[in-house]
């Protein structure tokens, strides 16, 4: 495709616009923004795929901004063959005109116009490769994707020196290997779920058929079975006479030595009836024989017990007579031991008197120091309860008597000690003092304060001061003294108050001593004993000695009555052991004669009793032989006996006859024929039933068809088979063509990458410098690594400028590949805003070089960028205000550059 | 006096190459076949109709087949005598002793169980020697021939069914029936005619006209000659006379065919357009020779649209040896370039060595050709 002009009429900021496009080469479009540069690469967008009815938002975007006008634009461009003017008006009055104007003039308008451009565009253009080859701005330029391009690959073939591919695309071939391929496998390359559908239909059909199969082959088996029994039943009634003859013949012989086991067995019981009476009759010989000896027997024992008897009455007479003899010595023994006990009792009575006349007198002296001891007390007590004074009284007395003493002396010292001096005898009188001093004598004397001296008829002198207290004190104090006296029952007023109270202090004190030392031999008299039992116990000893003094003379002594004591007790102790032996004698003899009278009376018990037995057996004896005599006995026996056994010897002829028939043989041989009949009649019921068993069975099974399901089941296998081959067939197939087709199609991207990739290195060199080169991918054809100066470098990690500059040589170098081929231009709008001037003008040689052999349209803004493109048509858009000036001729331009 | 003898209905019999559309006519026609029996009969004024055994192709068959059996057996008009062969014997099993059959049976219609004589018209018997078992291991017929004398006056017919000896491979099979034995029967008087059932081949025993199987009324295989036929016998004092009747409209058809190019396949597709009564042809291809994937792939298209009409067209995998042939016209003419045709080429071959993937590749090469063309 070439686009050869683009003509712009009210659109967007475009009032109008005439850009003539070189036809091979480069095409600068410059414009400022507010023209938008980027409107020409819009207007070719809407007119190839906008209807002029078209109510997009871009479509009303191209609207001039506050214009009721519609925005319009032709284009006269070149595809395959075809070269073509295509108009159309958006918005207002809508219209589309197309002139074709070879191979064949067309000329069209409305939406046959529009269908019409589809239909050459999808006739010419590589619609992929169109899209990788624009770029639009604001974009960021990343590569192409050129691996979709049926027309670069055909390109890429060639170049690689391959076969031309062919018109048919391989794309859609190998989508339409893989539609079928699908059929049967799942994209991974597994057997999808239909095929395996299809092989558990044929295996569950195989099922079928072995489960049909077996259900005839059971249906077969019991009609076997059922001849085979039938014909069992046949053959066995045939055999069925011979056994009856057989059974019949043998039970005739059964039958005869039966009869004879009959006779066998009446003889048997004659026999045995003739035995039994010998047996009888030899019984009773045999009661008689014993009968008799029993009599005889018995009178033997009588005679012998009556001798027992008289053996035994002469040995109790001799031992009664021993057993008189004991007793009178025992008796006799007993009396001697009573006396010497009593004895022996009165001398212990007699040495106790002895004891008993000391006990009274010791005990009598006791008691008298208990009642002195007594008297004591209650002499002291007595005292003791009338005595007023007690220690404490007496100590508060003395303590008091102190006190006055004290207080006396401070009153005397508080007086005034006075010498006086008589001139004159002078009477003096002081309190009771009255004395008379001589003339020239001297009298010393002590005025207590309060006390007067009175010297009669001269003076009376006192003491003044401090000694009034102090006399007042003095008399507290003898109050006091005298108050506890009075309690003390004393007189205070006495002089020897005090004296007498210290005297009765002190006798209070020794009567409590000697009320303590009576009570103590009143305790050492008593010990034990209260004064009570001391009287009883005198009162008895003295009863005791009473009563012995009343019969004998007391002992002349202690130690003689306990002499006579013990020769009693002596006495005593022998007579006790005489008694005990004459006791034991006596019990002796008493046995004796009790067992001797024991046994005499066992012996007349047996006296008595076999007199009555030998009674009673005399008198059944002769009874008996009233009855019949003891000779006809034994006779009967004898013949008895005798019969018996000829009737055992004909039973044993008889039986010998029997054992020869030999009747166990027989019966078990008509027994055998009889159950061998039976059992045949007995099978031929049971085969009988079973094979009705058997024809229920089968009319049953034969209601389903059997050997239909069979053939149904088969047919049904056969079919799944079938279907199942034509399925893996059909899979295998579309897998190898589709295995071996993309293989091919891979091994061939890899080769064509190589004239691609030359290209790109070509045009890099231009830009990177020489010694540039690069990785491209097979399948999209775009750059994976740049190696230049010996480092390799992913697309990825490289500056921006640089992915910048790869995606367009990318874009060029495909371009260049296609241009033979038709192809479709190159359109960069605005790009490389991020190379810089150096690398940009390697960018301005690799688009000129390009622009050699295909068209390229650059759309920019700024000018300056491509100004290293050698040989550029530049095409200055103007805003819409300058619309009449702004037409430019790139056609011209191209020309004017060459 | 003239009678039908017919034999080998096969009544209920399946064959696996049918689809089940075809089966069910399969299935229908041989019971309209005993209808057609029983027009013969009446329009040839037969006496009677003696059916010489396999009258069902099993004991077992479906109720419904036997139901209509019983339905087509109540057409006839003169008496029928049913023989048990051996794929229907009289076993416990037997189907004309189940309650379904037995209790059912028209008026007039009598199953053979023993070989006592029956007068089935003046002046006419039938001995039969039916089967009991698959195996009975003897000679059937000898057995009811045994100890038979000439009829006082009137025709005997026996009525037998199974091999015989002169025809069998298994000369050991204890149950074939002795041809000897049947002409010394014949010689005797004590049989006029042996009606016998279980070839599927309609045709004469021995040279002798007397003994005879009528084959089977429809077809059932390929192997069989000349099927499709009841014969109507008259039997009097110069002999016997034989005439056959057509009644089956199924033909078992086996077509061979060299194909070495386009010529060949559109000679074929011709012979398959002329088979006549397409929904009741059986064919059997025998193909051999050898083409072009192109050529394949058509020869594959023309057997597709014959077999969509034909009740079934299989090729015999013993008798075919077609070569698929693959060259470079054929690749050219897919039309590819590039990697597509390289590939063609590497499954071209492949398709042309001997390699596991040969037939594959064979495939492959035929899909390709068919999405190439699709495009």
């Amino acid at each position: 495709m070439r686009i050869l002009r683009v003509s712009l009429r009210d659109f967007r900021g475009v009032g109008a616009a005439d850009v003539q496009f070189a036809r091979d080469g480069v095409t600068i479009v410059e414009g400022p923004n507010e023209v938008g540069k980027s409107t020409i690469a819009d207007a070719i967008d809407m007119l190839l795929a906008d209807p002029d009815s078209s109510g997009k938002a871009r479509v009303k975007a191209a609207q001039p901004v506050g214009r009721d006008v519609g925005p319009w634009a032709e284009m006269q461009f070149e595809t395959g063959d075809y070269r073509v003017t295509y108009a159309k008006r958006w918005v207002k009055g809508p219209a589309t005109e197309l002139r074709v104007e070879g191979p064949s003039p067309e000329q069209l308008t409305g939406r046959a116009a529009h269908d019409r451009v589809l239909e050459i565009l999808e006739e010419t253009l590589d619609a992929p490769l169109f899209a990788a080859l624009r770029h639009e701005q604001g974009m960021p330029l990343a590569q192409a994707d050129l691996g979709a391009s049926a027309t670069l690959a055909r390109a890429l073939d060639s170049a690689a020196g391959l076969n031309a591919a062919s018109d048919d695309d391989d794309g859609s071939l190998l989508e339409r290997i893989d539609a079928v391929r699908l059929e049967w496998t799942t994209p991974t390359g597994s057997p999808n779920r239909a095929r395996l559908d299809l092989r558990e239909a044929a295996a569950a059909a195989e099922h079928d058929i072995a489960v049909a199969r077996e259900a005839l082959a059971r249906q077969e088996g019991r009609i076997e079975e059922h001849r085979r029994i039938m014909r069992e039943i046949a053959e066995s009634e045939a055999r069925d006479p011979d056994l009856v003859q057989a059974r019949d013949r043998l039970a005739a012989d059964l039958l005869a030595v039966e009869q004879r086991e009959h006779r066998v067995a009446a003889l048997d019981r004659d026999a045995g009836g003739a035995e039994a009476r010998a047996r009888e009759a030899a019984q009773r010989r045999a009661a008689r024989e014993a009968l008799a000896r029993a009599v005889a027997d018995g009178e033997q024992r009588a005679a012998a017990a009556a001798e027992d008897a008289a053996r035994l009455d002469g040995r109790i007479a001799d031992s009664t007579r021993s057993a008189t003899a004991a007793d009178e010595d025992l008796s006799r023994a007993m009396r001697a031991m009573r006396d010497a006990e009593e004895a022996h009792d009165a001398a212990a009575a007699a040495a106790q008197a002895v004891r008993d006349a000391f006990d009274v007198e010791l005990l009598d002296e006791r008691r008298q120091q208990v009642v002195a001891a007594e008297e004591e007390i209650a002499a002291a007590e007595e005292f003791l309860a009338g005595c007023a004074i007690d220690a404490d009284l007496m100590e508060r007395i003395e303590q008091a008597a102190l006190e006055v003493a004290v207080a006396r002396e401070r009153t005397r010292a508080s007086g005034a000690r006075l010498a006086i001096e008589a001139e004159s005898p002078q009477r003096i009188v002081q309190g009771d003092e009255d004395r008379l001093l001589a003339a020239g004598e001297e009298a010393l004397v002590h005025l207590p304060v309060g006390e007067a001296l009175v010297l009669p008829g001269v003076a009376r002198i006192r003491v003044e001061g401090d000694g009034v207290a102090a006399r007042a004190d003095q008399q507290a104090a003898e109050q006091h003294l005298a108050d506890l006296l009075a309690r003390a029952g004393l007189d205070p007023a006495a002089t020897d108050a005090l004296d007498r109270a210290r005297v009765l202090e002190r006798e209070r004190l020794d009567r409590q001593r000697r009320v303590e030392a009576a009570r103590d031999a009143r305790g050492r008299a008593l010990r034990d004993l209260t004064p009570e039992e001391i009287d009883d116990k005198l009162a008895r000893a003295r009863t005791r000695i009473a009563a012995h003094h009343a019969g004998e003379e007391p002992p002349e002594s202690l130690d003689a009555a306990n002499a006579s004591v013990a020769a009693a007790a002596s006495a005593r102790d022998a007579a006790r052991t005489a008694e005990h032996a004459a006791r034991a004698a006596h019990d002796a003899a008493a046995a004796v004669l009790r067992d001797l009278a024991a046994r005499r009376a066992g012996v007349q018990g047996g006296i008595e009793a076999e007199a009555t037995r030998l009674d009673a057996d005399r008198h059944a004896l002769a009874a008996a032989r009233a009855e019949a005599g003891d000779d006809e006995i034994a006779r009967e026996a004898e013949d008895l006996a005798a019969a018996a056994q000829a009737a055992r010897a004909r039973h044993a002829d008889e039986l010998a006859a029997l054992e020869r028939d030999d009747p166990e043989a027989v019966r078990q041989l008509a027994d055998n024929a009889r159950e061998a009949v039976d059992r045949a009649a007995r099978d031929r019921t049971d085969r009988a039933l079973e094979a009705e068993r058997l024809l229920g069975e089968i009319g049953e099974a034969g209601e389903h068809g059997l050997a239909d399901r069979v053939a149904r089941a088969e047919d049904a296998a056969a079919h799944a088979r079938d279907e199942l081959a034509r399925a893996e067939r059909q899979a295998a197939a579309a897998e190898l063509l589709h295995d071996v087709m993309t293989r091919h199609r891979d091994e061939a991207r890899r080769a064509y990458v190589a004239p691609f990739r030359a290209e790109v290195e070509r045009l890099a060199r231009l830009v990177f410098g020489p010694g540039t080169s690069v990785e491209v991918d097979h399948d999209t054809l775009q750059v994976t690594t740049r190696t230049h100066d010996g480092v390799t470098v992913p697309y990825e990690a490289l500056s921006g400028g640089a992915r910048e500059q790869l995606a367009v040589i990318g874009r060029l170098a495909a371009a260049t590949l296609v241009s033979a081929d038709g192809g479709a231009p190159v359109i960069i709008d605005d790009a490389l805003g991020y190379s810089d001037s150096a690398r940009l003008s390697g960018v301005g040689a690799a688009l000129a070089a390009a622009g050699a052999r295909s068209q390229v349209i650059v759309l920019t803004c700024a000018p300056a960028r491509y100004g290293s493109v050698g040989s550029a048509a530049v095409v200055r858009l103007e805003p819409a205000g300058a619309a009449a000036g702004g037409m430019a001729d790139a056609r011209d331009a191209a020309e004017d550059v060459a | 006096m003239r009678f039908l003898h017919t034999a080998d209905w096969h009544l209920g019999m399946t064959r696996r190459f049918l689809s089940a559309e075809a089966q069910a006519r399969f299935v229908d026609d041989r019971i309209d076949a005993v209808r057609d029996i029983a027009r013969i009969a009446a329009d040839e004024d037969c006496a009677f109709v003696v059916a010489c055994g396999d009258l069902f192709d099993s004991n077992h068959v479906d109720r419904q087949v036997a139901a209509r059996a019983l339905d087509a057996l109540g057409q006839f008009t003169v008496p029928v005598l049913l023989l048990p062969g051996n794929h229907d014997p009289l076993d416990a099993g037997s189907i004309y002793t189940s309650p379904a059959f037995a209790d059912r049976l028209p008026h007039g219609v009598r199953v053979i169980t023993d070989s006592t004589p029956i007068a089935v018209a003046d002046g006419v018997e039938v001995v039969g020697a039916p089967w009991h078992t698959r195996r009975p291991g003897r000679d059937l017929a000898a057995a009811a021939l045994e100890g038979l004398a000439p009829p006082r006056d009137g025709v005997r017919v026996l009525a037998a069914h199974g091999a015989v000896d002169v025809l069998s491979p298994d000369a050991d099979d204890p149950a074939l029936i002795r041809v000897e034995g049947l002409r010394h029967a014949l010689f005797a008087g004590a049989v006029s005619y042996v009606a016998l059932g279980d070839r599927h081949s309609a045709g004469e025993v021995g040279d002798d006209p007397r003994i005879r199987y009528p084959g089977s009324p429809v077809a059932t295989d390929h192997d069989e000659a000349d099927p499709g036929k009841v014969l109507v016998v008259d039997v009097g004092p110069q002999g016997v006379e034989v005439h056959e009747h057509g009644v089956g409209r199924w033909a078992f058809t086996r077509i061979a065919a060299r194909l070495d190019g386009i010529d060949d396949i559109d000679r074929l597709d011709a012979e398959l357009h002329a088979v006549p009564d397409k929904s009741r042809a059986v064919v059997r291809l025998a193909l051999t020779g050898s083409l072009g994937v192109a050529e394949d792939a058509r020869l594959q298209q023309v057997l597709d649209d014959h077999a969509d009409v034909l009740a079934s067209l299989t090729r015999s995998e013993g008798r075919s040896d077609l070569a698929v042939v693959v060259d470079d016209g054929d690749i050219d003419a897919l039309g590819l370039q590039g990697h597509a045709r390289d590939a063609a080429d590497e499954i071209a071959a492949l398709a042309a060595g001997e390699g596991p993937d040969q037939q594959a590749a064979h495939d492959a090469l035929r899909l390709l050709h068919r999405l190439t063309r699709a495009s």
